[in-house]
């Protein structure tokens, strides 16, 4: 039978081993109590576990980015454009926030009012590009472009690469998004790819964004 | 004109125009995760489970769904649970060949993916709870249970950051696990005033 520290043990190589638990827990010498005992504490391990696994934060997840959820200095809401835009619609603040409700975004009258009034600097290109549907406005007429906080040497120029101009236009067409919008989440997605800890050169950057928008584009054409 | 609506639980309920898959993946993108991490888990694969949602995004993009959508949690968290699936079963495929898979991975197929949302958003609600009662174990307990069994962190590691033997970090684990378990019955029978 085990003992206190053989029980330890146990349940420590369970833990970090959650693929080969069954193997382990057959060939483990302990009662059926014990077994209870282990299953209860594993679950509530699994539950932990689970816990700290969801997405990560936006700035490093590149799926966010390739959403255009990651705010881009280059592609900014002007909250005066915003509030010129809105008055030419005709829409009060209050209607921009129900339009984008039924769009899937959770905001309330006083977030576009805040936009309009103190900053907008926290609204992401998809958002943007929402916004200017909304409006019936072009998403250049909305955004102002700020100077980008320092990218990374192989972002950058990756940015200034030719291919990347003909990528931009790709994704602007799968994605119906303004090439702007475009633009954006395609640097914010290179971005969220150098914070993971990889460091891929311009030329794997740019293959990557192309391998990603290649994908997209096949599978609209099926 | 775009007549989704949000129902007052979180299910966004469509009527026509699908809502902006961002605005979805600000919403569900989470539950994603967690569920694609549970499924790749089981195969030592759970660091693939943003390459699983990535794909999963990547597949509603290309192809958003035609018909009405009544539940977009379910329809997300399904899609990301199905690419995680095609991801353990190539990993058995490069392992064990083709014909080990059609054994081990039937549900891959199945129907009763759907049928599991439910289970998986009972899951999600009960790991956020275990995380709400971290805060009742003392700083060195949860440190040792949060970095080991949440994070994954070698035993060694957090051994070494605790001034502690890594089988003193063992014998830490098991006590803040039954304690985390004790204050979850007390919290989920509805004791915690």
């Amino acid at each position: 039978m085990m003992n206190e520290e053989d029980r330890d043990r146990l349940l420590a190589e369970l833990i970090e081993k959650p693929q080969e638990r069954e193997h382990i827990l057959r060939h483990a010498e302990i009662s059926d109590r014990e077994r209870d005992e282990i299953a209860t504490l594993l679950d509530t391990a699994d539950l932990l576990w689970l816990s700290a696994h969801g997405a990560p934060a936006l700035e490093d997840d590149p799926v966010a980015a390739m959403l255009g959820l990651v705010p881009d200095r280059e592609c900014q809401l002007d909250s005066a454009a915003l509030s010129r835009a809105r008055k030419r619609a005709r829409l009060t603040v209050s209607d921009v926030a129900g339009r984008l409700r039924k769009r899937g975004w959770e905001f309330e009258t006083g977030d576009v009012f805040r936009w309009e009034t103190r900053t907008a600097a926290d609204v992401p290109p998809a958002l943007v590009q929402t916004i200017a549907d909304v409006l019936g406005t072009p998403v250049d007429e909305l955004i102002s472009a700020s100077p980008s906080l320092s990218a990374p040497d192989h972002v950058v120029a990756a940015r200034r690469h030719p291919l990347f101009e003909q990528l931009v236009d790709r994704w602007a067409r799968v994605q119906h998004v303004s090439p702007a919008v475009a633009a954006a989440t395609l640097e914010s997605r290179m971005l969220a790819t150098v914070h993971r800890g990889e460091k891929p050169d311009p030329e794997q950057l740019l293959r990557s964004l192309d391998a990603l928008i290649a994908s997209v584009e096949r599978a609209s054409q099926e | 004109m775009p007549v989704a609506s949000c129902a007052s639980h979180g299910t966004v309920v469509m009527t026509a125009v699908p809502p902006d898959l961002g605005a979805l993946y600000l919403r569900y993108g989470d539950a994603m995760h967690k569920v694609a991490a549970s499924v790749l888990r089981e195969a030592g694969r759970a660091a693939e489970a943003g390459d699983a949602v990535s794909d999963a995004i990547v597949s509603i993009m290309a192809s958003p769904p035609k018909g009405k959508v009544r539940n977009w949690e379910a329809f997300l968290v399904t899609a990301a649970k199905r690419k995680a699936l095609d991801r353990v079963r190539s990993a058995y495929v490069r392992h064990a060949g083709p014909e080990f898979v059609e054994s081990a991975h039937d549900r891959g197929d199945g129907t009763d993916i759907a049928e599991d949302v439910a289970a998986d958003l009972d899951q999600r609600q009960r790991a956020a709870l275990a995380w709400d009662c971290l805060a009742i174990l003392d700083e060195r307990h949860r440190r040792a249970v949060q970095e080991t069994v949440a994070l994954e962190r070698p035993r060694s590691e957090v051994a070494a950051e605790l001034g502690v033997s890594p089988a003193r970090v063992s014998q830490m684990t098991k006590p803040a696990l039954a304690l985390l378990r004790e204050e979850m019955n007390r919290r989920e029978g509805g004791n915690d005033e």
